[in-house]
């Protein structure tokens, strides 16, 4: 029999198990295999054995109750956030290139919407805010050029100023799909 | 817990606070001597005794060491018993203690300056 089969210290770990509840399994496995290591190597280092030595090592080990809450309280409290609510962010974000060029009525309020809910979200570095941020404002500051700036003398041609705008409406998607990586490095 | 006449429960409390915010640091502390088991560690901390009161609370706080990347392990043969978990400082570990060790007698020479008369 293995000291950790001892019925004194079956139920300890057992009792430690049920209190552990709340944390991850790899946390508590992580856990139960520390204590079970401290209680074989104290014994085999004290050379002790039987009922009363096994008690001993374990009352100085603690009440379980107490490790538990230790633990426990060491689990960050991950912020919540939803995975809906990230790619539906992502989705106003990538509409908002058509959406401004081709119905600025709509895009503008969809625009500004895109980027309060971006600065709101939680799950961001600044960085990555400012980044997509700055990719949702080209589509709109293009549609201005286009307008402000006399025809012909910005004149790509049409060979040029297809790509140029097809660059410009996907640039916010390509921002959403950045953002839905550094999203995922950082949880 | 109530407090009773002797006051002592309320020492026992901010003992404890003050151990929740200082004994992470000792550890680092310790382990800057080289690696240290689990049991080897406690045996150090218990050699002053308001550092540990219940010794498995000490494996929690070494797992978030080792989570954030403080501390090291590695399992190690025992000639005698069962093998051993080996806690390491990392780089981020020294430097942990570094800026502790500076920040500390700032402190504790702040909270002595309030508290004697």
């Amino acid at each position: 029999m293995t000291i950790t089969e001892h019925p004194l210290v079956e139920s300890y770990l057992a009792a430690v198990a049920r209190e552990t509840a709340g944390l991850s399994p790899e946390r508590r496995n992580e856990l139960l295999a520390d204590l079970e290591e401290h209680i074989a190597v104290t014994l085999a280092e004290e050379s002790a054995s039987g009922d009363d030595g096994i008690r001993t090592v374990l009352t100085r080990l603690g009440d379980p109750r107490t490790i538990a809450a230790t633990a426990l309280g060491d689990e960050l409290p991950t912020p919540q956030v939803s995975r809906g609510r990230t790619l539906a962010l992502l989705g106003l974000l990538a509409v908002t290139g058509p959406l401004t060029i081709f119905g600025p009525l709509l895009g503008g309020p969809a625009l500004i919407g895109a980027i309060w809910w971006l600065w709101a979200a939680p799950q961001w570095r600044n960085r990555d805010k400012a980044i997509a941020t700055a990719a949702a404002l080209v589509p709109p500051l293009f549609a201005v050029s286009q307008w402000v700036v006399p025809a012909g003398t910005l004149n790509f041609g049409l060979g040029a100023f297809i790509p140029v705008l097809l660059a410009v409406l996907l640039l916010p998607a390509a921002a959403g799909v950045h953002l839905l990586r550094s999203a995922r490095r950082l949880s | 817990m109530e407090p009773d006449i002797a006051g002592k429960p309320v020492a026992g409390k901010a003992e404890s606070q003050l151990r929740k915010g200082v004994l992470e640091y000792c550890v680092l502390a310790i382990l800057r001597e080289g690696p240290r088991y689990g049991v080897e560690l406690l045996e150090t901390l218990g050699a002053v005794n308001v550092m540990v009161t219940s010794q498995g609370t000490i494996y929690p706080l070494l797992s978030r060491l080792r989570r954030d990347g403080l501390v090291e392990t590695r399992w190690q043969e025992s000639p005698s018993g069962p093998p051993r978990r080996y806690y390491e400082l990392t780089p981020s570990g020294h430097a942990a203690l570094k800026e502790f060790t500076a920040v500390w007698p700032h402190f504790r020479d702040a909270v002595d300056h309030f508290i004697t008369d």
